[in-house]
């Protein structure tokens, strides 16, 4: 005794009922359980010890007692003893019954059930069976009483429950009386009535977190009844009680409050809906309550009623089985068929095509739109209901029913009657009707068909073999009008195709339900793809696959015949294609049978040929239909391929395996498919192209379909089932050619339209159509990806698509190239086409490849065509991508090896033909070297039209640029030595040509060095040995050094970083870079403008520009290695800033104070300047030059590169001329932090630069004595403000985040002078006053220097503007993203700035308004038609491009409302009425998008 | 507040997909000098999303706003509102007028002169409520009241946020 009264005080502090004493009350429990289980202490000695808490009159007192027993037995129970667990049952039972005990006791009574009912051995005693018997009886009593107990007492009981079920003592409770008596002689006799105790418990249960466990509960008895030995009576009797207590709650309503809303306990709606209908589907014998609720909520017209029936239906069916299930049949027929054919009844979307038939109506059947897909969506759930229902129902029970039911007969009438001569006569409405009947009795026969292999046997006996013959019959009219049956091919095929999607959906749930349910995790799936599974099951298979592989039959004669009639020119190939094969696939019975159908019927064609054709509204349906019955066809096949693979995978399932083999599609349809499915690809896009949007689709409730869009994804989906699937190798090489005949039909047709130009719009939009659907299918693969999860084909899936890609791009050389037939035809879209076509091929087609699976070490197979000039023509014809036979390496290597060559073979012909094209004299569009006409055409058509040709031209040769280096990305390490050698040849005889006369290089006609350089950049680092490294360097620094065309330039100067850039040997680099690149360009740089300018001539701007921006390319290539020469670089480029803001000085004021200020700023540069040694030493000889004219524009243009550099410098992803270095590892070397490191020195050296301005202005300033505009005086020079802009736009913006301290002054300044230049305002009010004197440096800033107006460099500033905008609007973060502190007071101390710089960049570029500022004088009708402004003379500036200046202003006006929302209003107030006018000012901008975001900022500006 | 509603069940219509596509960029549809004329389906877009006083739904939603009742004169500044109260009897005309108003006042350059008016027959005391809505001291007067100020800011609230073209609002509740 003394031994346990030593834990009275633990004991004390565990029962505790002081309301905060959670933590010591913890402690103290686990002390006794250590002390149980160390055998310091007895169960009944804690008993005894809390006697007296447990005989407490205090409620809460005892409750915590009992709480204190049950965790203690919880924990404990393996060293408790069977006499103990006796007690302790006994003791605990009667706990139960003390009401304000129940909930801790029932928590005690489970962890005492649960760990015996759990674990055998090893874990303690096991409860007797009387004493278990003892608690549930217990439980049974409280249960009844449940209703009066609080919510977490209730839910305890209820766990409680669910424990007892869950063990052994389920069993017992449920026994049947005489197996119970004679095994365990329980005290009363009988089993425990837990089903009715529960029914009291749960009866007007209202709380959702009681009714999720009481859903359980009911699920869990009823398996309990159910179960072997157990005795069901109960069950049956209470079947009725339990299905009205579910049925109460049906259909769930529920909003969660906040408490549920969120959180891990969280429950919503549809939680609570998912647990009632596994409560329903719980036992058969619930069937005659539950199937009469659900049929009758089906028919209410609340929505979510219905879809919860739909759901519960679906899970309740398969559940209750055929017995249940017979005495229901009718009702649930009736209720699911006026559910499936609701759309086509009064009000139903029918009514819809009837109103808006013309298609006008786009506002008018917007409204009701919605509505009627959400009727549509019931529709097909009910399908599926249908189809669940009528699987459940066993065979010959609810299709029986179905089956002669009138609208299985009205569907066939309807087919039959469509073909009658009266139907034609029909009015529009009854049309429509008929349509929508058809279509609903489609759904329905399909969803019927599809629940098994007996259903469709006797569906295609009932109704689809009178339709089929109807089909039949319609494609055969007895006269040449075709338009007259039109319809009943229409209905025809509409309802055969909903069949077969029907059933290859079913056999597709069979087949992937295996694998995916199992990481769906929902049982309901999982249970939908057994049942589904009976399609797979190996007997009676064939029945129902004979028929339909004639329904299959039936529809590819119809589609074969069908085809030639919508497209009528198309016939001839058609014919031709379809007919070769036949012969040549053996196959099974069917696939002759289908073989000779198809024969047959191209005869028919050939027949037809001469015949009419159907009228276009008609054929735009049939196209429609056709696509929609290729793509269920082509579904069928991929879903009976796989099923076939998995039924023989399984084993004993030849049979099935060979019936499923008979729905699969043979080659020869395949190709019919891809023939067809690609013609109406392109028909129906020339149709939209020509005639506007797609009309209203008959057979889809008159929504609007777009036929190119189907078809083109039905083409997907055939490229991806052309894999060969784990089939034997002898198959695979008959599988592997016919794919290729497949790909290469597609290649040819649609290389076959990309041609076709020459005429009107017709042919542009076909061409673009064909693009558009070439680039779509080298995607297939990318989809698949996406969508891996219902694929059977997995990561082989991109076979088909890099085929065909490698297909596509062996037959571009024809077509861009236009090797082979030179007609000298000048088509209109030429150029445009040219374009898209490479742009895409660039962006979306390439990149992709670039990351298939190359070779790797293994050489490529033989590439075809060695590589050189002499055979750079393309192959002539004919396919030259022949993927080997697939020996060792699967289709996907195999095809990526053919990519790369086909991608050699490529770039070597756009080089071969841009040698030419030079040659020929570089005329017309670059490398369609045809068309003295153009030439002829161009010079007649005078200036404005030469001008935007050059323009067009060099857009084009950035496109093709760009391709190139992706090309040349996709080819394998010896193609790409081999292009490499190539281009390097190239480039040399362009550099030995410039080199001897420098004086006169054909600057716009090389059009090969562009290319060649785009090729070097394209190459993957490694594949150049140092010294050919160096060698073409060299070569291309010459090139560089001599100045060129822009084009030529640029991509010289990517070229040359990217050499550098991939430099192996970081010695010889170094050597490289001191020897030549710094005496060639660097210091020639250094030596300012002028200098460069003055070799070059003809063009100094350019050649001086051209010179900055290879050094900018170089530092590029040299940031990313990490490279120290980077900060002469920098150097260099700084003092390009430097030379033209002193260019601009003298310029700006004429006086000779100012130009003595600019010699200040040398002197004081030269020694100021820390680390600008190199740039003083070279400085000096241009400061005694007197600034003319050319050399001052030229500083300009250098410094406008200079600034552009810096972006250059930082930017993920630099491009120039279409020729990008990216910072990926792949493309580059590319090390560690290297953006960040080259972003902190660029910031540095520019801060620097910044402060040496400043010092240098104040010296001005207290020279000339009267310098007194401290904002103006404060902004850094143009030229700098472009360079901080462009950096901080290009940086990441993290980094911009992080570096804000730093860089907000100067950006927010750049900003402003920026802003300010670029409107040519004299001045806002404001500065105006504090700058009223005049002085020079007032005058600097804000006039825009003339540079800046006479070249292209004002587009440059205004992008580098908006650039530095989004980079401030970043800092004040969304609504959503407040800045953070360090941020918030950085913009608070600059805030002047701030507004300022906005404020200037809102006014950039906008027009005035056309009615006068402030209140109109009257009505002026006469003035109000001519434009009230002319351009006011002051301003000479060129127009800005005008969506560029409305983006600055966007911007610009998205920080206005940004800063409202982050930052201070006190901070804000005194900018208000200068933000209020600017804001005020755009709302009448002349664009649409300024005036709106004009209206969000003012409203956060003007509501405060 | 829901003892006495003017129009205790209103007839509700989805919000229209009325949205414009893609900016005009074809040269015939831009005016002098580059200009995206402001149309009617700006304005609209402008008022489209303002509160009713009494519903928890918008104009737009309630009908009494459409595109086709709106006339604008881009070069001239002039704007022209018909707007259809639910009932002919609705009490709060005066009020959605009002915040159309100051909607319009509040989004367009100041150079517009905007008319707003029932539309013809709509209600019953029409005269009377187009003379107080187009009567500029009384307006003024009204904005000047700060329990009047602030129900039209509250009628304004939504039009602000609510910007993002999306159906999904209209069929929420």
């Amino acid at each position: 005794m003394t031994r346990s009264e030593q834990f009275l005080p633990v004991v004390d502090r565990a029962c505790s009922t002081e309301p905060d004493s959670q933590l010591s009350r913890k402690e103290a429990c686990n002390d006794i359980v250590d002390a149980i289980n160390e055998r310091k202490l007895t169960i009944v000695d804690l008993a005894v010890l809390l006697a007296g808490p447990l005989t407490s009159p205090e409620k809460e007192a005892r409750e915590n007692g009992t709480r204190l027993l049950g965790e203690v037995v919880a924990l404990c129970r393996a060293v408790l003893g069977e006499g103990e667990l006796h007690t302790l049952a006994e003791y605990l039972a009667a706990r139960l019954r003390d009401w304000p005990c129940v909930g801790a006791a029932a928590a005690a009574c489970r962890s005492l059930l649960q760990s015996s009912g759990s674990e055998t051995a090893g874990c303690g005693a096991r409860l007797r069976d009387e004493s278990g018997l003892l608690v549930l009886e217990a439980t049974a009593e409280m249960l009844r009483s449940a209703q009066s107990f609080r919510q977490d007492d209730r839910s305890a009981l209820l766990q409680l429950l669910l424990a007892i079920t869950r063990g052994r003592w389920g069993a017992l409770a449920a026994a049947a009386p005489a197996s119970a008596s004679a095994s365990a002689p329980a005290p009363r006799g009988g089993p425990v009535p837990l089903l009715d105790a529960f029914l009291g418990a749960a009866d007007g249960e209202k709380d959702p977190r009681c009714l999720m466990l009481a859903f359980e509960a009911v699920g869990a008895l009823c398996q309990l009844h159910h179960s072997p030995g157990a005795d069901a009576t109960p069950l049956r009797q209470l079947a009725d009680e339990v299905a009205d207590w579910a049925s109460s709650y049906f259909p769930i309503s529920f909003n969660p409050p906040p408490s549920l809303a969120r959180g891990p306990a969280a429950i919503t709606r549809s939680d609570l809906a998912t647990s009632l209908e596994r409560c329903l589907a719980a036992s058969p014998f619930l069937a005659g309550g539950v199937v009469p609720l659900l049929v009758e909520k089906l028919s209410s017209t609340y929505r979510p009623a219905k879809e919860d029936s739909l759901a519960a239906l679906r899970r309740c069916c398969p559940a209750y089985g055929p017995d249940a299930l017979a005495p229901h049949l009718g009702q649930l027929w009736q209720a699911l068929r006026a559910e499936v054919m609701a759309p086509s009844g009064p009000g139903g979307a029918a009514a819809l095509p009837a109103g808006g038939g013309g298609g006008g109506g786009g506002g008018g059947g917007g409204g009701s739109g919605s509505e009627a897909d959400s009727r549509l969506a019931l529709a097909s759930a009910a399908a599926g209901c249908l189809t669940v229902a009528v699987r459940a129902a066993g065979p010959g029970a609810l299709d029986a029913v179905a089956l002669q039911d009138a609208c299985v007969g009205d569907l066939v009438a309807a087919v039959r009657g469509a073909g009658s001569p009266t139907h034609g006569s029909l009015s529009a409405a009854a049309i429509a009707r008929a349509d929508g009947q058809v279509m609903c009795g489609a759904a329905t026969l399909a969803a019927i068909a599809a629940a098994g292999h007996l259903s469709l046997r006797r569906a295609h006996t009932v109704a689809l073999s009178q339709v089929q013959a109807a089909l039949d019959e319609s494609l055969t009219p007895p006269t040449e009008e075709y338009d007259s049956c039109a319809d009943q091919t229409l209905y025809g095929m509409t309802v055969l195709a909903a069949v077969v999607d029907a059933v290859a959906a079913e056999l597709r749930l069979a087949v992937g339900g295996g694998g995916g349910a199992a990481a769906a995790g929902d049982d309901g799936a999982a249970a939908a793809a057994a049942a589904a599974r009976a399609w797979l099951a190996p007997s009676a298979a064939a029945d129902g696959f004979a028929a339909l592989a004639e329904v299959k039959a039936s529809l590819l004669a119809a589609l074969a015949a069908v085809h030639p009639r919508i497209h009528p020119d198309g016939v001839g190939a058609a014919a031709g294609v379809v007919q070769a094969p036949p012969s040549s696939s053996p196959g099974t019975a069917t696939a002759s049978d289908g073989g000779t159908a198809v024969a047959m019927v191209v005869d028919e064609a050939a027949a037809g040929q001469r015949g009419g054709c159907y009228s276009p509204a008609a054929a735009a349906q049939l196209r429609l239909a056709a696509v929609g019955a290729w793509a269920s066809l082509l579904r069928l096949h991929g879903a009976a391929t796989a099923a076939a693979a998995a039924a023989a995978g399984g084993g004993g399932g030849a049979a099935a395996a060979a019936a499923l083999q008979q729905l699969a599609l043979s080659d020869a349809s395949l190709t019919a498919a891809a023939e067809q499915l690609c013609a109406c690809a392109l028909a129906a896009a020339a149709a939209v192209a020509a005639a506007g949007p797609s009309a209203a689709s008959r057979m889809r409730w008159g929504s609007k379909a777009d036929a190119a869009q189907e078809a083109a994804a039905a083409l997907q989906l055939l490229l991806l089932q052309l894999t060969p699937q784990q089939l034997p190798a002898a198959a695979a090489a008959s599988h592997g050619a016919e794919r290729c005949t497949v790909v290469e039909l597609l290649v040819q047709r649609l290389a076959a339209a990309m041609a076709g130009g020459g005429g009107g719009g017709d042919a542009a939009g076909l061409r673009a159509a064909a693009t558009r659907l070439a680039v779509q299918l080298t995607q297939a693969a990318e989809r698949q990806k996406g969508s891996a999860a219902g694929g059977v084909s997995g990561g082989e899936g991109s076979g088909g698509a890099v085929a065909f890609a490698a297909a596509l791009l062996a037959a571009l050389p024809r077509l861009l190239l236009l090797l082979e037939e030179r007609q000298g035809r000048g088509a209109d879209g030429d150029e445009e086409w040219l374009l898209d076509c490479l742009a895409q091929l660039a962006t979306r087609v390439l990149p992709p490849l670039a990351h298939a699976p190359t070779p790797g070490p293994t050489p490529a197979p033989a590439p075809a065509h060695a590589p050189g000039p002499q055979s750079a023509a393309p192959p002539a014809s004919g396919p030259p991508a022949a993927p080997q036979p697939p020996s060792g390496p699967p289709g996907t290597a195999v095809a990526a090896a053919s990519v790369a060559a086909a991608a050699q073979r490529l770039v070597v012909a756009s080089l071969a033909a841009a040698v030419e094209w030079e040659e020929a004299g570089a005329a017309g569009l670059p490398f369609r070297g045809e068309a003295e006409e153009t030439a002829a055409e161009e010079t007649a058509a005078g200036g404005a039209v030469g001008e935007s040709m050059t323009h067009g031209s060099s857009a084009l040769l950035a496109a093709w640029c760009a391709a190139v280096q992706r090309l040349t990305a996709c080819c394998d390490d010896r193609q790409q030595l081999d292009l490499a050698m190539e281009a390097a040849e190239r480039i040399a005889a362009c550099s030995s040509r410039v080199a001897p006369d420098s004086a006169s290089p054909s600057p716009s006609a090389s059009a090969s060095l562009p290319l060649a350089c785009a090729v070097v950049a394209g190459l993957r680092a490694g594949v150049l040995a140092p010294h050919s490294t160096q060698a073409l360097a060299d070569s291309l620094l010459r090139l560089l050094a001599a100045g060129g065309g822009a084009a030529a330039a640029t991509a010289a100067a990517v070229a040359v970083a990217a050499a550098i850039n991939r430099w192996q040997d970081g010695a010889s680099l170094d050597t490289w870079l001191g020897g030549a690149f710094r005496p060639a360009l660097l210091e020639r740089l250094g030596a300012g403008g002028g200098a460069a300018g003055a070799t070059a001539a003809a063009a100094p701007e350019a050649a001086a520009a051209a010179a900055v921006r290879a050094v900018g390319w170089v530092g590029r290539a040299l940031a990313l290695r990490n490279h120290p020469a980077l900060r002469e670089v920098l150097e260099a480029l700084l003092t390009c800033l430097r030379a033209a803001a002193a260019g601009s000085w003298p310029d700006g004021s004429s006086d000779a104070a100012a130009a003595g200020a600019a010699e200040e700023m040398r002197v004081d540069g030269g020694v100021g300047g820390a680390g600008a040694a190199a740039a003083g030493a070279t400085r000096s000889p241009q400061g005694e030059e007197p600034f003319g004219g050319g050399a001052n524009a030229s500083a300009a243009a250098a410094a406008a590169a200079a600034a552009d550099a810096f972006g250059v410098l930082v930017a993920e992803a630099a491009e120039a001329g279409g020729v990008a270095l990216a910072a990926r590892a792949p493309q580059a070397v590319c090390r560690v932090l290297w953006q960040q490191r080259t972003y902190s020195m660029c910031a540095q050296a520019l801060d620097t630069e910044y402060q040496r301005h400043l010092q240098m202005l104040q010296h001005a300033q207290q020279q000339q004595q009267q310098g007194r505009g401290p904002r103006a005086a404060l902004l850094p020079p143009i030229e700098m403000a472009m360079a901080v802009a462009r950096l901080a736009g290009s940086a990441p913006r993290q980094m911009c985040r992080n570096d804000a301290t730093r860089l907000a002054p100067l950006l927010l300044r750049s900003i402003q002078t920026l802003g300010r230049a670029l409107r040519g305002d004299p001045e806002p009010a404001a500065a105006a006053a504090a700058s009223a004197s005049a002085s020079a440096d007032a005058s600097q800033s804000p006039s825009p220097p003339p540079p800046l107006a006479a070249t292209g460099s004002a587009a440059a500033a205004a992008a580098a503007l908006r650039d530095a905008l989004a980079v401030v609007r970043d800092w004040l973060g969304g609504p959503q993203a407040l800045p953070s502190a360090q941020l918030e007071k950085v913009l608070t101390d600059h805030v002047e700035e701030l507004v300022d710089g906005v404020c200037a960049a809102a006014g950039v570029g906008a027009a005035p308004p056309p009615g006068r500022q402030g209140p109109l004088a009257g009505p002026r009708p006469v003035l109000a038609a001519t434009p009230p402004h002319p351009a006011p003379p002051v301003r000479k500036r060129p127009p800005l491009d005008a969506s560029l200046a409305a983006a600055v202003r966007e911007e610009a006006l998205r920080c206005c409302a940004g800063l409202m929302d982050s930052l201070p209003y006190h901070v804000l107030h005194p900018l208000r009425q200068q933000v209020l006018g600017c804001v005020l000012r755009a709302l009448d901008d002349n664009r649409r998008g300024v005036r709106q975001l004009a209206v969000r900022a003012r409203r956060a500006w003007g509501d405060a | 507040m829901a003892a006495e509603l003017i129009n205790p069940n209103p007839i509700l219509h989805e919000r229209k997909l009325t949205v414009r596509t893609k900016p005009t960029q074809r040269p015939e549809d831009l005016g002098i000098g580059g200009r995206e004329p402001i149309d009617a389906l700006e304005i609209f877009d402008h008022i489209r999303d303002i509160n009713d006083p009494e519903h928890p739904y918008t104009l737009e939603q309630l009908n009494v706003v459409s595109e086709e009742m709106i006339d604008v004169d881009d070069a001239r500044g002039r704007v022209s509102v018909q707007f259809t109260p639910t009932v002919a009897h609705c009490s709060m005309a005066t009020l959605i007028g009002l915040s159309l108003r100051v909607k319009l006042l509040r989004s367009l350059p100041p150079r517009f002169k905007v008319d707003i008016k029932l539309s013809p027959g709509s209600h019953s005391s029409e005269a009377a409520v187009n003379k107080q809505l187009s009567d500029k001291e009384r307006v003024a007067a009204a904005l000047e009241n700060p329990n009047l100020l602030a129900m039209v800011n509250k009628c304004l609230g939504a039009a602000a946020t609510a910007m993002q073209p999306a159906g999904e609002a209209a069929t929420a509740s």
